[in-house]
């Protein structure tokens, strides 16, 4: 495999598509940070370092690796890597591991530019999570996008098929997140404080009623941790209430990040175990 | 004898499709085989069965005497190269970058080797030239040179002349006989140009409806090709009396024209016409070609 590993290292380095999503990767960065400027007491770095992977890394390395991988199939050279000998696993997992360092670096590059000009504007990273704890994650989102659209390309075997299903089923799963989230992330209460007659700090608790019933609850985190941008959003929103003192927030949160890698590993062994069981199977043109 | 590749009775549906039937098949090391079929006659199918693209439905076939159903196959194969439909290339990469991640893949880190294999299929001078731009010949000739890398003895051609310009044939076909010759590597060409392939087979291969139903050396071919003498005569009507009485094997092809398929002797035949007052005009011999040879061979014109 580490002959397969090193023909993709060469090919990544002189794949065009890659440049450009290195580039786009490092505008979005910059746009990241100076967006959010005039905001710079309610925002944390931590949100900004989160945001590209919870709204543009999906689409991007689903452009990626449907072109990267899918021109394997398109131009044929996947025949070559046969014909000369080589394991259908092991250029599945080839392609595999070239597409999650694709997905990593892309993920440095945005990460590292919004820590060099973004802590000058907002200070360093939040107590909720740290760094290292953010690449973790980050790694393992990464890893589940790159299995599920490998698998995809791998189904498709034409580079502008698999571009159009990917890209579908990225939109898809973004609006599935964008109202499943608004459901796990609704609070239990809504807490009110005021001040009463005799000027005493009151704080008031009531029941939130937009609040799901516990086995509709159960079905939208399942939901949640099971797709890649719900995945992403469960990170995101971790870096983006660090700073909020709510116990029964953070507590959530920290339930939610200890809950979402389970999904995560299951999808990256699942989307990979078919992918590998389909690919030695596939008949190749 | 020697075989590079055995195929035996090997079986490939597409679900309820059968595309080999049966299939045999004998390569000797050092040939050129033109396998020869029509369009849908399972040519494709059976190398991308031997190239391992595709798993047979049955039956084994063996490369450099390693069985199909031996996992050490895949060694066999590494010895190998092949082009099925078109050459597997990256377009966007120039003619050595194609070659530098064949060796890559290959595990070859001496990169030296590149340059002589680009000059022995004519692209040393293509520099940083993109193969987007390359025309179609070129491409295959570097589709040649990446089924090339890495010291292959067996090369697999589906097609290899397809589309090209007459120039483009001749390189390619040029090509193939240098390395048949120079490098003694073995071939099996598949190509609709029967008459081009008849210019470089040492083997014949007809596949038909799934079965290759003749194997045959090119010297057996040119004994077994029928010689057809054609003649141009002043009256048909005494001519074919004279060749019936003759017992002579002949077709009526226009009111002037007779087509003679046995043997004869001409002066006799002159002779014995011009005493029934009938001339001969004109005279032709013809050898039966490589198509009409497979034509007969599947059964005639309605069949193709």
């Amino acid at each position: 495999m580490f002959k397969l590993l090193n023909a993709n290292f060469y090919k990544l380095k002189k794949d065009k598509i890659f440049l450009v999503m290195i580039l786009i990767s490092f505008v979005l960065s910059l746009f990241a940070v100076y967006r959010y400027q005039s905001m710079v007491d309610s925002i944390v770095i931590d949100r900004i370092i989160t945001e590209y992977m919870a709204n543009y890394f999906g689409i991007i390395i689903a452009i990626f690796i449907s072109v990267y991988v899918g021109k394997e199939y398109t131009g044929g050279t996947i025949r070559n890597k046969i014909i000369s000998g080589h394991k259908r696993m092991h250029i599945y997992l080839a392609n595999l591991i070239i597409s999650i360092f694709a997905g990593l670096v892309l993920e440095a590059i945005y990460i590292g530019t919004v820590l060099l000009f973004g802590t000058k504007i907002y200070g360093n990273l939040q107590q909720l999570m740290s760094l290292g704890e953010i690449f973790l994650y980050t790694i393992l989102i990464v890893t589940v996008y790159c299995s599920i659209y490998n698998l995809i390309t791998m189904f498709c075997s034409d580079a502008s098929i698999a571009l159009v299903v990917c890209i579908i089923l990225f939109v898809t799963m973004f609006v599935v997140n964008s109202i499943v989230s608004q459901k796990v992330n609704t609070s239990k209460y809504i807490v009110s404080t005021y001040y009463d007659e005799q000027g005493q700090h009151v704080i008031d608790k009531q029941p939130n009623p937009n609040y799901p019933e516990e086995k509709e609850l159960r079905i939208y985190k399942t939901i949640y941790f099971l797709i890649p941008t719900g995945q992403a959003d469960v990170v995101h929103m971790a870096c983006s209430e660090s700073s909020i003192i709510d116990e029964e927030k953070v507590n959530k949160i920290k339930e939610n990040l200890t809950e979402m890698p389970k999904y995560a590993l299951g999808l990256i062994l699942v989307s990979n175990i078919v992918g590998l069981y389909f690919f030695k199977k596939q008949e190749i043109r | 004898m020697e075989y590079v590749l055995e195929a035996n009775n090997i079986v490939k549906k597409y679900k309820k499709n059968l595309v080999l039937s049966n299939l045999n098949l004998h390569i000797e090391k050092g040939a050129i085989y033109g396998l020869i079929g029509k369009n849908g006659a399972g040519k494709t199918t059976l190398m991308r069965v031997i190239c391992g693209l595709q798993k047979t439905t049955n039956g084994t076939y063996t490369i450099y005497k390693i069985s199909s159903e031996s996992s050490k196959i895949i060694e066999a194969r590494k010895r190998m190269g092949a082009i099925i439909e078109s050459p597997s290339i990256y377009l966007d990469m120039t003619a050595e970058e194609n070659l530098k991640i064949q060796y890559k893949i290959l595990g070859i880190s001496n990169y030296k080797s590149i340059y002589d294999i680009l000059k022995l299929v004519g692209l040393a001078e293509t520099g940083k030239k993109k193969v987007k731009t390359f025309s179609l010949g070129m491409k295959q000739r570097l589709g040649i040179a990446i089924a090339l890398a890495g010291n292959h003895d067996f090369l697999i051609l589906d097609e290899p002349i397809n589309g090209l310009d007459p120039e483009g044939i001749i390189e390619i076909r040029e090509l193939i006989l240098k390395l048949n010759k120079e490098k003694n590597i073995t071939f099996l060409i598949s190509s609709h140009y029967l008459d081009e392939l008849s210019k470089i087979a040492t083997n014949y291969g007809f596949l038909n409806n799934g079965q290759i139903i003749k194997e045959i050396t090119s010297k057996e071919l040119e004994k077994n090709c029928k010689r057809i003498v054609e003649i141009n005569v002043n009256n048909v009507e005494e001519c074919t009396k004279y060749l019936k009485n003759e017992k002579i094997d002949f077709e009526v092809i226009t009111d002037k024209l007779i087509n003679i398929y046995d043997k004869v002797n001409i002066s006799e035949l002159v002779v014995g016409l011009s005493n029934k007052n009938c001339v001969i005009n004109d005279f032709h011999e013809k050898e039966e070609t490589l198509e009409e040879y497979y034509i007969n061979l599947i059964g005639g014109n309605n069949n193709v």
